[in-house]
């Protein structure tokens, strides 16, 4: 595994997108500003996107909606330019914020509050179940005689 | 003079084997055990040995489901939600050794737990699989009758199996005072009402491991002479401990009593092997590449080079990879992770 501190100090042609939480201190304070600082006296310096933000967590962690945009917008766009890259990552990110909002997460999980299709499916095998008891004695009943 | 490295395989040695190759290019981790694509293969264990199931399956073997879904769901993922299909009988999550021995012996008639079904909010749940029941039942009769389907078909899995892939995920647990029945989960978490009284916390020794294993071992033999058992250790930390220290140290010492424990058995018994998915994840070659950001949960990168260490050498030929348009594997089931969902 490379040191890419090193190795784009050393020179690139390839273009970066760095994305990186701002709840992470230590990779921001140990990672990310030591990367710039390698990048931010060659001529492709422009090449280097660096995307920070903050996602309410303080720790290493970034959410996947985080970088799965970037992932899609490498996938998508036009060429590998910043420009293009910086166009097809606003386009998704723009669609997505236009979107209906998730639902909120479930976090107790009270019966009565149980998703209506749950329930149902819980009914349906209580019923299976219930047959079944009803079945089992003739089974028994066969494999005796 | 004779040196008695002398001669070994490139991958005794570190640097041959580990230091000057990419992780992706590691080789030789394993020996496989042989597998035709008759043998009846069985699953239990914690999440990740969903994984190798579906591995199997996906790959054309014949994994083994001793109790398939009853025709009343939607769809099959709405029965992996009832625990259908999760594993090769309906147990949900069977994290220690323990709780492995005592569902055989409950299974073959061995034994009776004494505090079956736990109550929540006016629905009653199996205590030893709370979470197959997300919405549990409406009395407690019904949990006892789908209790009794479920131990036939685990009887059934035990006689007929040909090879048990059984991950081995974790040494705490919480008992009871009365029998000494251990829990999938602690009581009150997803079900049940912790009591002092009742319930204790233990930490399971790595002798004491390695004496539960021993005794399913022997009762497995007992049923089914020809049955073969590959065991792996989850990689997956412990969500929390309950030993009153850092869950990091707990996660560790946990761990390295599972790996323990399956390296012995594998030592100790030809027709027992073991599968190195716990190093390929947790060693310090993969640097924590494998982890998703919360260290804990494996991402799908670390679970595609495990399943291709898996299929390394001549299991390869048996087993040809799935096609590009195979469904996706479905997500692991883990109840553990829920056990901070009441704090």
């Amino acid at each position: 595994m490379a040191d890419c501190t090193a190795l784009y100090a050393a020179g690139f042609r390839s273009t970066v997108i760095y994305a990186q939480s701002m709840g992470d201190r230590h990779h921001w304070r140990a990672h990310m500003l030591p990367f710039a600082a390698a990048v931010s006296g060659h001529a492709n310096a422009d090449r280097a996107l660096f995307h920070t933000d903050f996602h309410g967590v303080h720790g290493h962690s970034l959410p996947r909606e985080a970088y799965a945009d970037w992932l899609r917008a490498a996938v998508i766009s036009a060429s590998a330019s910043p420009a293009d890259l910086l166009d097809a990552w606003h386009s998704l990110r723009h669609r997505r914020d236009a979107a209906p909002a998730p639902e909120p997460r479930q976090e107790r999980r009270d019966p009565a509050a149980m998703p209506a299709d749950l329930m149902a499916a819980s009914s349906r095998l209580e019923a299976w179940l219930a047959r079944q008891q009803i079945a089992t004695p003739v089974a028994q009943a066969k494999e005796a005689a | 003079m004779h040196n008695p490295y002398r001669g070994r395989e490139p991958r005794a040695f570190w640097n041959s084997a580990v230091a000057e190759r990419h992780l992706a290019d590691m080789a030789d981790l394993w020996d496989p055990i042989a597998l035709h694509p008759d043998d009846r293969i069985a699953t239990a264990g914690s999440c990740f040995a969903q994984h190798i199931g579906n591995a199997l399956a996906a790959r054309g073997a014949h994994f083994l489901d001793c109790e398939p879904p009853p025709p009343v769901f939607a769809d099959a993922a709405e029965a992996r939600r009832f625990g259908y299909g999760v594993f090769s009988c309906r147990y949900g999550n069977v994290y220690t050794a323990r709780q492995m021995l005592q569902l055989a012996q409950e299974a073959l008639g061995l034994r009776r737990p004494a505090d079956v079904v736990w109550e929540r909010e006016g629905r009653f749940y199996d205590a030893l699989r709370p979470a197959v029941d997300p919405a549990g039942h409406a009395n407690a009769d019904t949990v006892l009758l789908a209790r009794r389907l479920h131990l036939g078909a685990v009887r059934t899995m035990l006689e007929t199996m040909d090879v048990m892939v059984f991950t081995l995920g974790l040494t705490e647990c919480w008992e009871s005072q009365v029998d000494g029945t251990v829990y999938p989960t602690a009581p009150g978490t997803l079900a049940g009402s912790f009591d002092p009284a009742a319930h204790a916390f233990r930490n399971l020794r790595h002798g004491e491991v390695l004496a539960d294993m021993a005794a399913f071992w022997a009762l497995l033999k007992e049923v089914n002479p020809d049955a073969r058992l590959l065991l792996t250790v989850s990689p997956v930390p412990l969500m929390a401990t309950a030993g009153g220290g850092h869950v990091l140290p707990a996660t560790v010492y946990s761990k390295s009593v599972l790996r323990a424990v399956a390296g012995d058995l594998a030592a100790d018994h030809s027709d027992i092997a073991y599968f190195p998915s716990y190093e390929i994840i947790t060693g310090h070659p993969s640097r924590g590449m494998f982890f998703n950001p919360d260290l804990r949960t494996v991402n799908a990168m670390g679970v595609d080079l495990v399943m291709r260490q898996f299929f390394a050498g001549p299991l390869a030929s048996v087993f040809a990879p799935p096609g590009r348009l195979a469904k996706p594997e479905p997500e692991a089931i883990c109840e553990e992770g829920r056990i901070t969902e009441t704090l």
